[in-house]
């Protein structure tokens, strides 16, 4: 019995260490990868002049589709926002999905909304739509706004999909910062090979705190809240060291709900986004290569790391636990749909690395932490611990958070450097030392519970309650 | 502090435990670098910013005077006066590298915004200077960045004699370097700006299409060659570029070949040309679209740019027969063309009702808010 015991203790041994030694090589090898690629982005960046797209008949056209729903309090400055967008060939496409609230009725009143005749067709099967509005006035014809039933964000989407008619589609939460001229820089990638790329996406960030006037984000500042700051840090680490490097590696399998970029043909032949999963953004990405890799034509999805969306992060552990609750199920869920491509070579990279890289070292982590540490428990009150091994490990696996969380951060300052206070990066210093005890066991534990409501079958999103960016402009008045 | 020494002299530690605790040092050191790199990087951020606005503020004062005096003067500028300036702007300059790059940088972005005789001033002030040695020196640097910089800076200062030294670059491995050499040519090489089409063996992007159209635009009009005698090119791209600038500058002598390419088997050239015929107004060939329409029925895209030509030179007596199939296509894409056509060519509402397969379309096309 003791022997079983021993071998059990050392597999089990083996198998943490070595996958703690893989994520760690992991992480390593995405961070180098990432700092090339963005040296090589910003030194292209020097020699390209967007306003030639802002004036050209040459640039594409683009739908940004922008699902809302109960946003009766915002909406009018949103559309504004989202309208005064730096782009010559677009259209605005609002989808009200069956707002409990004022929104739709708000919106007919600003904007001088009417019904339509529009011959929509249901090439994505969606909830019904109630009706189709444009405005009377002039200054709004780029707008056309939808009424729908209650389906979600993605069949609000499909929604969107099928009634643009244009090259390109945005899809974006109707909630987020957009930069003037985020659009310039996200078709870019479609210009430069007009083929082969199917989707971009660029960088979120949090804009708790920040300046925000009319839909246009004046000033930047660091969360005052801990809890967002260390969102800040976590968002900085996975776009400017993650989704770089699977970009450059065309293994990009993930494009930001907030703001991607998409090709609506294929889009549309891939069969739209899934409304029966909550991870939508991920599964299209995933569904449109392996479609594409199915019919042996080649695609890329680009990444852009300039801050191009702002969203306003949860700042309460009960809202954000719903978030992470909601990433873990959706990707399990996307994971699951796709099995078939593990560690299958017919869809190449995204096969063989970037599929097998989110089931082990995105899915699997929080279960290998977690039985990990009740197996430390274990031994604790088998009294089979060395102590000093484990304090060893420990002080290992700590540093390097830090030393990772300080990459980002000075590729952060590198690039965008859009934190520009000294006592900023003094306060995301001692956020990086804090979130590793304070902060990441939290994620952990959301990350669980998410993959066992899924068992329990949960569906629900959760809800989002936000505080709105309404309250700087506020704060601002008032000093 | 007996432990803290055991610690020290290793008698704690067994090796394993020495090897992993070495790694987290290195790991801690590294991020305290970063971090002190990053503390280190502001303050020589900060200092070259300060050292480029001073350097930048005295170079202002001087091409002020330069500009203003050009333009404001009543009689003209004496050469004396001219040189003078220069001789100040040299003695600052004195060797740095540094602040000759900041006053290259300073007369481009000045040049952006200003025009006529100012223009010239700057541009005078550029050679006056050597400045083009610099840029020129850049050409051969290893780091293709600095190459793409140098033709940047010879381009914007229309600076002739680099045409051979930048048509090096022209079939770069290097993307970049390849479309900066390209606008290059076509802004320097006022007189063939394209004739890099003839030797260009890479794709012409939608990106450089739009660079070079820009270009184009700004030259003079008259001197752009005929983009037909590249409808027979083997670079795809470089034929579908012609074909958009063929139509773009409404060159009425590229009808004829824009014939041919209409049955080209590359379907993006055959849909572009068709395109085009339209957008030519070649109605005197409009015969010759209408016997594509049976050709390309299979294939929607096709279908709609034969339509979208047709309602532009179709003939609203002798096409609507024909048109008025396309009204049970079995694509809707071209079933909403068809409608759209046929209304243009005015054929009525209450005709085109009659198609139970058209009667949202013909809705839709009928709300002047859809338009």
């Amino acid at each position: 019995m003791e022997v079983i015991g021993e071998i059990f203790y050392y597999i089990i041994n083996t198998l943490v260490f070595t996958y703690a030694v893989a994520i760690a090589v992991s992480y390593l090898l995405l961070a180098f990868i990432s700092m090339r690629e963005m040296k090589m982005y910003m030194h292209k960046n020097y020699f390209i002049d967007y306003k030639y797209i802002l004036s050209s008949p040459f640039a594409p056209s683009i739908s940004l589709i922008a699902p809302a729903y109960n946003e009766g309090l915002t909406i009018i400055d949103n559309i504004k926002s989202l309208m005064s967008i730096m782009y010559n060939n677009f259209e605005v496409i609002i989808i009200n999905d069956g707002s409990k609230d004022d929104t739709l009725a708000k919106m007919i009143d600003a904007f001088d909304l009417v019904k339509v005749d529009f011959d929509l067709q249901y090439t994505l099967a969606t909830k019904p739509v109630k009706g189709i509005y444009k405005s009377r006035n002039r200054a709004f014809k780029k707008l056309l706004v939808v009424d729908k039933e209650n389906g979600g964000k993605a069949d609000a989407l499909n929604v969107g999909l099928n009634i643009s008619k244009r090259e390109l589609v945005a899809c974006i939460d109707v909630d987020c910062i957009i930069e003037p001229d985020a659009l310039l820089k996200m078709v870019k990638p479609f210009l430069e090979d007009s083929s082969e790329v199917i989707a971009s996406g660029g960088v979120v960030r949090i804009a708790n705190s920040c300046i925000i006037e009319d839909g246009r984000l004046i000033e930047v500042r660091l969360p005052e809240k801990l809890i967002a700051r260390i969102q800040v840090l976590e968002y900085i680490r996975a776009f400017l060291l993650g989704r770089m490097a699977w970009s450059k590696l065309n293994g990009l399998l993930l494009i930001s709900g907030a703001f991607g970029l998409f090709k609506r043909n294929i889009a549309i032949e891939a069969g739209g986004y899934n409304h029966k999963t909550v991870g939508e953004d991920m599964e299209l990405v995933v569904r449109m290569r392996a479609y594409l890799a199915e019919q042996n034509r080649r695609c890329r999805v680009v990444y852009i790391p300039d801050p191009l969306c702002w969203t306003e992060a949860p700042s309460n552990f009960q809202i954000l636990g719903r978030q992470r609750n909601r990433w873990a199920r959706g990707t399990f869920e996307t994971l699951k749909l796709h099995k078939r491509l593990f560690f299958n070579k017919k869809y190449g990279i995204m096969g063989l690395l970037s599929y097998p890289y989110w089931f082990f070292f995105e899915w699997l982590a929080p279960f290998v932490e977690f039985f990990g540490l009740l197996f430390f428990f274990m031994l604790v009150l088998m009294g089979m611990v060395n102590w000093t091994f484990f304090f060893c490990l420990l002080i290992v696996v700590y540093t390097f958070a830090f030393f990772i969380s300080m990459f980002s951060l000075l590729s952060e300052e590198m690039s965008f450097y859009k934190y520009t206070h000294k006592r900023d990066i003094i306060k995301m210093i001692l956020t990086a030392l804090v979130e590793p005890v304070w902060f990441h066991p939290r994620v952990v534990w959301w990350s669980l519970k998410g993959n066992f409501d899924l068992i329990k079958g949960k569906k629900a999103w959760g809800e989002m309650t936000r505080q709105g960016f309404v309250q700087y402009k506020t704060k601002k008045a008032t000093l | 502090m007996l432990w803290l020494e055991k610690l020290i002299n290793g008698e704690i530690l067994t090796s394993k435990e020495l090897t992993i605790i070495t790694i987290a040092l290195v790991f801690f050191s590294a991020g305290f670098a970063f971090i002190v790199t990053l503390f280190l990087s502001r303050i020589i951020k900060s200092h070259l910013q300060g050292q480029k606005k001073k350097i930048k503020s005295k170079f202002q004062k001087m091409l002020n005077a330069l500009v203003i005096n050009e333009t404001f003067s009543t009689t003209e500028v004496p050469d004396s006066a001219f040189e003078f300036r220069m001789g100040e702007i040299r003695s600052m300059l004195g060797s740095s590298n540094f602040a000759r790059q900041v006053l290259i940088d300073q007369i481009l972005e000045l040049k952006k915004n200003l025009s006529g005789s100012a223009v010239h001033v700057l541009t005078a002030t550029y050679f006056a200077l050597k400045l083009e040695k610099q840029s020129l020196r850049k050409l051969r640097r290893p780091a293709w960045r600095k190459k793409a910089l140098g033709i940047r800076e010879l381009s914007e200062m229309n600076y002739k004699p680099a045409i051979p030294a930048i048509s090096k670059f022209i079939n770069s491995s290097n993307q970049m370097l390849r479309e900066e050499s390209v606008m290059a040519l076509v802004r320097l090489n006022t007189e063939q700006s394209l004739k890099f089409l003839d030797i260009y063996s890479g794709v012409i992007t939608p990106w450089m299409q739009i660079n070079i159209h820009h270009y184009l635009q700004k030259s003079d009009l008259r001197k752009l060659p005929q983009f037909s005698r590249w409808f027979s090119s083997n670079n795809v791209s470089v034929v579908l570029f012609s074909i958009n600038m063929a139509k773009h500058f409404r060159q009425s002598s590229a009808i004829a070949p824009l014939l041919l390419l209409c049955h080209h088997p590359e379907k993006k050239i055959a849909e572009e040309a068709i395109d085009a015929l339209g957008e030519l107004e070649a109605f005197e060939h409009r015969e010759n679209v209408v016997k594509l329409a049976p050709k390309y029925w299979e294939d929607a895209g096709i279908s709609v740019k034969v339509l979208q030509c047709l309602a532009k030179i179709g003939d609203p007596y002798q096409d609507t027969h024909i048109l008025l199939e396309f009204l049970n296509h079995k694509s809707y894409d071209v079933r909403f063309e068809a409608v759209k056509t046929l209304k243009k060519l005015g054929v009525s509402t209450q005709q085109l009702s009659a198609f139970p397969t058209v009667k949202g379309i013909v809705d839709h096309t009928t709300e002047p808010l859809l338009q």
